[in-house]
């Protein structure tokens, strides 16, 4: 069988070649003219597919070659940029906080004239149900030595209440500067006019005990005077919005508070 | 040697019959080719490099008394020398059917390789030789055959 197959290639060799010298002879007599020869043409048509099949395969090869080297250098390439990313996230976590010390800083040079000790940063935990207008609750208390009636304000440095009673050991109540029950000895800012600023349970709040006398308008802005012995002097307190005189001595003044209700998310709590 | 003569006479014999018969008419020439049926009865009893250098030989020298290209007809009658001498090792040829069978089957291959050989080096034949050469493997057969044929009784 061996010697067999071993005869049956010998013989096809031979074919070839005898097959290779006829096309040879035929080519060398055949004219060329502008075309190819015959022996080129049987060359090119024997060996056309051959190279047309190692030429796919080298073509196919590189093809997967290189796909795998493209998603190798895409796998890599994400996680770098994964990488990156978290890196980011962390740069922007450190920003952040950052931006939120230097607004505290801020917050607090705007407010004090310097007059304070310190600060604390204290998060609203609650509100009155009864009445959004009068009370938040904080998530400090005595042990961040926070004690009754301190001044506190929001991260622009505007006045938004006083601590009030009850002060657990980690959260206080903080009476709002709109509540009803609130008292804040105020001014209006770059004038000698002072009243006290009450509370109504809503938006805004009424500046009492200004007389018909002075002359004032709407858009003033109504600053703490520091003579409740509460508030320091100078911190924003909100603008005025209604101006009426009236049959009595007092005018009637409604001041819009700076604070906005809403975004109390934060506040400072001021140690004198 | 013996053999060698043999191959030699018989070659010589199928040369003057293809030669003379184109002087009888000059269709005869496509009409009937001995040559072929010398290679055939060959390479029914020789091994296969050798019918395919015989069929060479053979069709080296047809071309050379053809107006053809020279080449043409070696090749084609090579590969059909290697095909029947392959086709004759698998199969009992001892009538006259098989005998027609074989050469038709040799004779149809070399003119296909022949006819293609041509078409592809551009070397137009005419409308009528081309008829005729369409003939040839039937006619070829039917006188191989019958040549065979007596062979075989003469051999008995």
């Amino acid at each position: 069988m061996k010697l067999f197959f071993k005869k049956r290639v010998k013989d096809g060799y031979f074919l070839l070649l005898i097959v290779l010298i006829n096309i040879v002879l035929i080519s060398i007599q055949v004219p060329k003219g502008n075309g190819a020869s015959f022996f080129e043409k049987s060359i090119f048509a024997i060996f056309t597919p051959v190279n047309n099949l190692f030429h796919e395969l080298i073509s196919e090869t590189r093809g997967i070659v290189n796909e795998y080297l493209l998603l190798k250098k895409i796998h890599e390439e994400n996680k770098r940029l994964r990488e990156e990313n978290l890196k980011l996230k962390f740069r922007n976590l450190d920003l952040e906080e950052k931006i939120r010390q230097i607004k505290t800083e801020k917050a607090v040079n705007l407010s004090g004239e310097n007059i304070f000790s310190g600060y604390v940063r204290a998060r609203t935990i609650g509100i009155d149900p009864s009445n959004p207008f009068e009370n938040i609750y904080i998530n400090k208390g005595l042990n961040d030595k926070i004690k009754k009636n301190q001044c506190v304000i929001d991260y622009n440095g505007n006045l938004v209440g006083k601590t009030i009673e009850p002060i657990g050991k980690n959260y206080s109540k903080v009476q709002l500067a709109t509540s009803k029950n609130s008292a804040v000895g105020a001014k209006i800012k770059d004038k000698n006019i002072i009243g006290i600023l009450g509370g109504t349970g809503s938006y805004e709040c009424s500046l009492n005990y200004i007389r018909n006398i002075h002359s004032m308008g709407k858009n003033e802005e109504v600053e703490t005077s520091g003579y409740d012995m509460i508030f320091p002097k100078g911190i924003k307190i909100g603008r005025v919005v209604k101006v009426e005189n009236t049959n009595s001595l007092f005018k009637k003044i409604s001041v819009k508070p700076y604070f906005v209700y809403e975004e109390l998310e934060e506040v400072l709590v001021i140690f004198k | 040697m013996k053999r060698i003569i043999y191959i030699g006479l018989t070659l010589l014999l199928a040369s003057v019959f293809q030669t003379s018969v184109s002087k009888l008419n000059y269709n005869l020439f496509f009409l009937v080719n001995f040559l072929s049926i010398f290679v055939v009865h060959w390479s029914m009893n020789i091994n296969s490099i050798l019918s395919t250098s015989l069929g060479t030989i053979a069709g080296l020298v047809q071309d050379s008394f053809s107006t053809g290209i020279i080449g043409v007809s070696g090749l084609s009658k090579g590969v059909m020398g290697y095909l029947i001498s392959k086709i004759s090792s698998r199969i009992i040829t001892r009538n006259y059917l098989s005998y027609f069978l074989i050469i038709l089957t040799g004779v149809l291959t070399e003119l296909l390789i022949y006819l293609s050989v041509l078409h592809l080096i551009n070397l137009k034949i005419s409308v009528t030789e081309r008829k005729i050469l369409l003939l040839q493997p039937f006619i070829t057969a039917v006188l191989g055959g019958f040549v065979f044929y007596l062979i075989g009784k003469w051999k008995k």
